[in-house]
């Protein structure tokens, strides 16, 4: 890399809830953006099985070439949102499989989330 | 109560890290755009790098034609499919408006302006550091997405993009671009 490329090499898949907060919700996101991960941003549950393991097997793609170089990559992930949890685990599954550290979103002011992502940065 | 608003933003812009070798602008999302974003109230879509998966993280920059294979056209048109349906139900919301913001200057995420070089074969080849020139047209993953949009009849979105990929690129520019884009005409 050149010495002005400023990439962080930490990438974290974001559930839809924590790059769209709705009501009082804090921003996660940006949460995220100030500890210098990028985001792979996954779709939202109403999209529906098929679109999103279709998405999924493109997001899986994407996490394999990341970690290849040696790239961290984190999941954060609604619990609710079991369509987008159970697509994402089966398309990370397929050969090469990738495990995927998650944080399951609990609610709170993102204290958790920013720990998380502190202890793997 | 405003109209529901989705920005469908390439990936690079919200995570550097699928940057070409050498080319990654900040570490990870762009601050400017994000900070944009929230200001005009958008629901944001990232959409896939479809350079990243099919050329790997170790590519270099290329031009519109190397990438313009039959076997480039399906993975984008694999990549694209799901994004186009999931604009199509972002639509079904009432009054709900769509915005692309792609990367002019990008083979695969230009939506006003591509990088062209006929000759051009790879930067082993070549004594310059990039023998193309910027010219009109879509990146090849925009133009699929518009037409897996036509297909469903959504018509093609308004677009902007940022330009730090062209030979003359200006973030500010391009920021104030993208901000009237999301803004929309004046009714």
């Amino acid at each position: 890399m050149k010495s002005n490329d400023r990439r962080s090499r930490r990438i974290a898949l974001v559930a839809d809830g924590v790059m769209n907060p709705t009501g009082n919700d804090p921003d996660l996101l940006a949460i995220v953006m100030e500890r210098g991960w990028g985001i792979i941003g996954l779709p939202p549950e109403r999209l529906g099985r098929p679109a999103i393991a279709q998405w999924m097997a493109g997001v899986a793609d994407q996490v394999r070439e990341f970690a290849r170089h040696g790239m961290t990559v984190v999941a954060v992930l609604d619990g609710e949102e079991t369509t987008v949890i159970g697509e994402l685990e089966k398309a990370c599954a397929q050969e090469p499989a990738q495990i995927v550290p998650v944080h399951v979103l609990s609610g709170g002011d993102g204290g958790d989330l920013a720990a998380f992502l502190d202890r793997r940065a | 109560m405003t109209s529901p608003r989705f920005a469908y933003v390439a990936h690079c812009l919200m995570n550097a890290n699928a940057k070409v070798d050498e080319w990654a602008p900040c570490a990870g999302v762009h601050p400017g755009l994000f900070g944009l974003l929230r200001e005009k109230g958008y629901t944001i879509r990232q959409m896939p790098c479809p350079e990243l998966a099919f050329a790997g993280l170790n590519r270099f920059w290329q031009v519109r034609q190397q990438y313009d294979t039959p076997a480039y056209r399906r993975h984008c048109a694999a990549l694209a499919e799901p994004v186009a349906e999931l604009i199509h139900l972002d639509l079904k919301e009432p009054d709900a408006e769509v915005v692309l913001i792609g990367v002019d200057g990008s083979p695969t995420m230009g939506v006003r302006f591509t990088s062209s070089g006929p000759d051009w074969g790879g930067r082993p080849d070549k004594p310059g550091d990039f023998d193309s020139d910027v010219v009109s047209g879509k990146g090849i993953f925009v133009e699929i997405l518009l037409e897996k949009l036509a297909a469903l009849g959504v018509a093609a979105p308004r677009a902007s993009a940022m330009t730090t990929d062209m030979p003359d690129g200006d973030e500010a520019t391009a920021l104030a671009d993208i901000g009237a884009t999301l803004d929309g005409p004046v009714r």
